[in-house]
């Protein structure tokens, strides 16, 4: 069942809006790229509310003392609470995939309005 | 070593001892006798430095180099976070937070992805606190791994696979409590026998380790963990 949870408009790129969807917690992210992501906004860890998270990206380097570099911007979404980070794109967390992970849902653009599917 | 001990019983095997705060020297020296077929690891003083820093990478190199195992063992430099205390008692009990805080730099520094080949062996630090360890730094890398995006496994990953433990102080433990740490380290690979004999606190190879103890948790105790640990380098001599 589709829902209508906003207008494009309403989440910049590269930010995040969080909103209740049937009654569940929902974040739903803009990337830097302009696509659109919606997660389950609560954190498999410790049940932290993750709408109230940083997006942002990963660092990359080789070895210590090595210049960082800043990659997947805006397509990943850190818990406030003890910082796990979950991949947006996939819900996967970044170094538990195996154990946790939130929902992703599918979302569809009619007419420049966001819809959630549930 | 080499010339009064090795040439009096064929079954021994020696560390080469080096001098960490030059690591360039210490290479050279690894170098000059590393190949010797009975010199089987590298022993680095647990004290004042952590290994991890790139200033002693040189170290691990050479001793990769020559497939030779990086033991450690602490030093009476060692310290535990609030300092020596006021009675030896205090010093001794506390020496394994010096093998935690080596471990924590290895990790961290990337020592176990830059060398990949490298085995390392904790001497008389003890194991039962390992489970803590191993779950402490899983935790944190999982929260904070953005610092130290060059480390690309879990922690324990790194640990239960490529550092052995050297079972004396055996801290007269059960036998159900040395099974109930192997459940929680799910492995039973890195305990190694070790006597220490004849300091004062050494562990005898027939009262140390519980008897009741599984037929085959004693074989990879006494005799198969360290044959893996060594086996690169015995693969010439045996």
């Amino acid at each position: 069942m589709k829902y209508r949870v906003c207008q494009v408009e309403e989440i910049p790129r590269g930010e995040k809006r969080s909103y209740t969807i049937k009654n569940m917690p929902i974040v739903v992210v803009h990337s830097k790229q302009g696509k659109f992501y919606a997660i389950y906004g609560v954190c498999p860890h410790h049940r932290g509310p993750l709408a109230a998270g940083v997006l942002g990206g990963k660092t990359e380097a080789t070895q210590p003392g090595q210049d960082f570099q800043y990659v997947r911007e805006g397509e990943i979404l850190r818990c406030p609470w003890h910082g796990f980070s979950f991949d947006v794109t996939t819900g996967a967390c970044l170094l538990a995939s195996e154990r946790l992970r939130v929902k992703t849902y599918p979302l569809t653009i009619d007419d420049r309005q966001v819809f959630l599917d549930v | 070593m080499l010339e009064h001990w090795l040439t009096r019983d064929s079954r021994l095997l020696t560390s080469l001892h080096v001098a960490p705060q030059d690591p360039h020297a210490a290479a050279r020296e690894i170098d000059r006798l590393g190949d010797h077929p009975r010199v089987v690891q590298v022993l680095l003083p647990i004290g004042q430095w952590a290994y991890g820093d790139p200033f002693y990478h040189p170290i691990f190199e050479a001793a990769q180099r020559h497939n030779l195992v990086i033991a450690m063992h602490h030093t009476k430099a060692v310290s535990g976070a609030l300092g020596k205390g006021r009675y030896y008692i205090e010093w001794h009990v506390n020496v394994p937070q010096g093998a935690m805080a080596m471990l924590t730099s290895l990790v961290c520094n990337g020592v176990f992805d830059k060398f990949p080949a490298l085995q390392f062996a904790v001497i008389e630090s003890g194991l039962s606190w390992l489970p803590h360890l191993l779950w402490r730094f899983d935790q944190n890398y999982r929260s904070l791994h953005q610092e130290i995006p060059w480390v690309k496994q879990l922690p324990s990953t790194y640990i239960r696979q490529r550092v052995k433990f050297s079972t004396q102080p055996s801290e007269d433990f059960s036998a159900q409590n040395w099974l109930r740490l192997g459940e929680m380290l799910e492995t039973d690979r890195m305990f190694v026998f070790a006597t220490d004999y004849p300091h004062w606190d050494f562990d005898s190879p027939d009262e140390s380790i519980p008897r009741a103890l599984p037929a085959d948790l004693k074989q990879r105790i006494f005799y198969e963990n360290a044959r893996e640990l060594y086996g690169l380098k015995l693969e010439g001599i045996s």
